[in-house]
């Protein structure tokens, strides 16, 4: 009689991994109570645990730690967790796809896509809502265009070759049209605002802003954690991915549009938060090894917790908020050269 | 017949690279697969194996048009060992051979208990259980050959393409990877191989397609590689033959 397979695999490798996996959960689980507490206004545990089970009761008997806790933590904590996840796990899933360890979610332009988007919308002096939707709709749309063009381009060529280099070349493009709208824009008004934006901050997200993001984003990541044994085959060549059984073509199709998506959500409320979706995957493949079973939900929670991290620093340990995308860009650059040194061990 | 190609043709672009070749491969028939490079060898088993579409003519597995069949349908029937095997990432072996198992697991599934099971018994079948948690990158070219035999076994095909299984190993890696392969023989497998040495495909084959410019050459008995003109045609150099039949015993019993 044929074995069910379980949630977390049958190899020898998915029971010694299940604890540490299970572990990254609990250590999740156990920040996102205290990132709760942490704050320059202080909240004690309890008024945490209080605030969050009780309900209306502490609305009416801690109104300012209730407000404090659902009007700008829980937010920004909801925004962390969801930016990790979801950048990490498109990550994983495009170096699995392209075949090739070094490469982010921003490969295909989505990042440069979103930020021309959110560059016109502010220089045009749009609303917090309508920067993050043209984030999000440009974002898309680049990606959409490379895909249109590498397929107009490929033919019988190498189809991942010309993805990544015309991803690459719309990259530049709108990385170039960001340059033009903050020289043509107000030096005192429009360009500190689009370079702030660029740079990557969560501070003024708000409940509703996070809630909405969570929603395209949960679903995304549903998909990749349902297809991600098959993410294995497609890191094989094509003709030996397709003589398995596997319609590369749709997989890929799958994969691009659902870390497309999660990515332009993201990237839509947080502005560019570089080095996540390119290193938490090794720092997953390294605690897990390499099979994509493990390294999607490890993926998922390491995202998260590193982003959470990251952000209680930025607002607790100096007075003046620092962007999150320096800050990821800051403990990104120096591990990504230790893996380099150690040489590809973990790949 | 388990394979039969019909007028099969494929262009890059506007080059033609195989012009109507016709084959038939019985149940249980090993063919290697000679020509020189660039002759169409390997274009003509990736059409076989759906990777290409054919710009002309029809391929018929176990009675069926392959074009009608979906990928998963076809893994059923054909497995395929590439030349090299590139690995993004350092997957033990295991969980390579596993991969095997695809057509059997659906589109949200992975491998059940009995899927690990039957990638251990093909390891196993090939002499190389050991190496079951060594990461794949680490083995020796021999190693990693038989590993993606291993692979191609728990497919549970009909028919196995091999594509130059012996390129680029030493002598006794060659040999075993060989005896291996003969030995597939007794499992009713039909096999479609391509090597470069007409001599070790005298060693393993029943038959023999000879391509040159991308049309059928020869297809004939194994016994028309003695003839040295053909070689000769094929590969357009001089050859001088050595016949032992001792060859062909020595590899056999080393197994």
């Amino acid at each position: 009689m044929k074995k069910q397979a379980s949630c977390w695999g049958n190899s020898m490798s998915d029971s010694k991994s299940r604890p540490k996996i299970i572990f990254m959960y609990a250590v999740l689980g156990f920040l996102i109570l205290t990132s709760v507490a942490l704050g320059r206004y202080k909240i004690s545990l309890s008024e945490v645990l209080f605030s969050l089970f009780a309900g209306g009761r502490a609305q009416e008997e801690i109104p300012v730690v209730y407000n404090i806790i659902f009007k700008v933590r829980l937010p920004r904590i909801l925004a962390s967790v969801l930016i990790g996840s979801a950048l990490s796990a498109a990550g994983a899933s495009y170096q699995g796809i392209f075949k090739n360890p070094m490469v982010s979610p921003s490969l295909l332009g989505v990042s440069s896509g979103a930020g021309f988007g959110a560059a016109i919308a502010i220089l045009l002096d749009f609303k917090a809502g309508m920067i993050q939707a043209m984030a999000f709709i440009f974002g898309i749309a680049a990606v959409t265009i490379v895909y249109f063009v590498s397929r107009f381009a490929a033919k019988k060529m190498d189809r991942t070759l010309t993805l990544i280099l015309t991803g690459v070349v719309i990259s530049s493009a709108f990385t170039s049209l960001i340059s033009l709208l903050k020289y043509v824009g107000d030096p005192y008004d429009d360009l500190p605002e689009i370079t702030f934006w660029l740079l990557g901050s969560i501070s003024d997200v708000s409940m509703k802003d996070a809630l909405v993001t969570a929603i395209p984003v949960v679903l995304g990541l549903a998909v990749l954690f349902l297809i991600r044994w098959k993410i294995n085959i497609m890191t094989l060549d094509e003709d030996e991915a397709v003589s398995l059984g596997i319609e590369t073509h749709k997989l890929s199709r799958v994969i691009i549009l659902v870390s497309t998506v999660i990515t332009a959500s993201v990237v839509s409320i947080s502005g560019m938060i570089s080095w996540v979706g390119l290193v938490i995957p090794h720092l997953a493949r390294m605690i897990v090894g390499p099979d994509y079973k493990r390294v999607i939900p490890a993926s998922f929670a390491i995202g998260a917790i590193f982003m959470l991290i990251l952000d209680d620093i930025s607002r607790v340990c100096f007075a003046a908020e620092i962007p999150l995308g320096i800050l990821t860009s800051m403990i990104g650059t120096p591990f990504f050269l230790y893996l380099m040194l150690k040489g590809r061990k973990s790949w | 017949m388990l394979l039969k190609l019909e007028q099969l043709a494929v262009n890059y672009g506007s080059k033609p690279v195989l012009k109507s070749i016709d084959l038939s491969v019985a149940q249980g028939e090993i063919y290697a697969v000679l020509g020189s490079n660039g002759a169409g060898k390997t274009t003509l088993f990736r059409a076989i194996i759906g990777f290409i579409k054919p710009d002309n003519g029809r391929i018929i597995i176990d009675g069926n048009d392959s074009e009608k069949m979906s990928r998963k349908e076809l893994s059923k029937l054909i497995a395929y060992v590439p030349q090299c095997h590139n690995c993004t990432f350092s997957y033990p072996v295991i969980d390579i051979v596993v991969m095997g198992c695809n057509s059997s697991i659906g589109a949200f599934g992975e491998p059940s208990q009995e899927h690990y099971a039957r990638a251990r018994e093909a390891l196993g079948k090939l002499n190389i259980a050991h190496l079951e948690k060594r990461k794949f990158k680490k083995l020796s070219g021999g190693e990693k050959q038989l590993v993606l035999i291993a692979r191609a076994l728990v497919q549970r095909p009909k028919l196995i393409i091999m594509d130059e299984p012996t390129a680029s190993l030493d002598f006794s890696n060659s040999i075993n990877v060989l005896t291996q392969i003969v030995k597939l023989k007794s499992d009713n497998l039909s096999l479609l191989v391509t090597c470069h040495s007409p001599s070790q495909a005298k060693a393993f084959a029943d038959k023999v397609l000879m391509i040159k410019d991308g049309k059928v050459y020869k297809d004939d008995k194994v016994q028309i590689l003695s003839n040295k003109d053909v070689l000769h045609d094929l590969y357009c150099i001089e050859i001088s033959s050595i016949e032992d039949s001792r060859i062909r015993n020595y590899i056999t019993e080393t197994a």
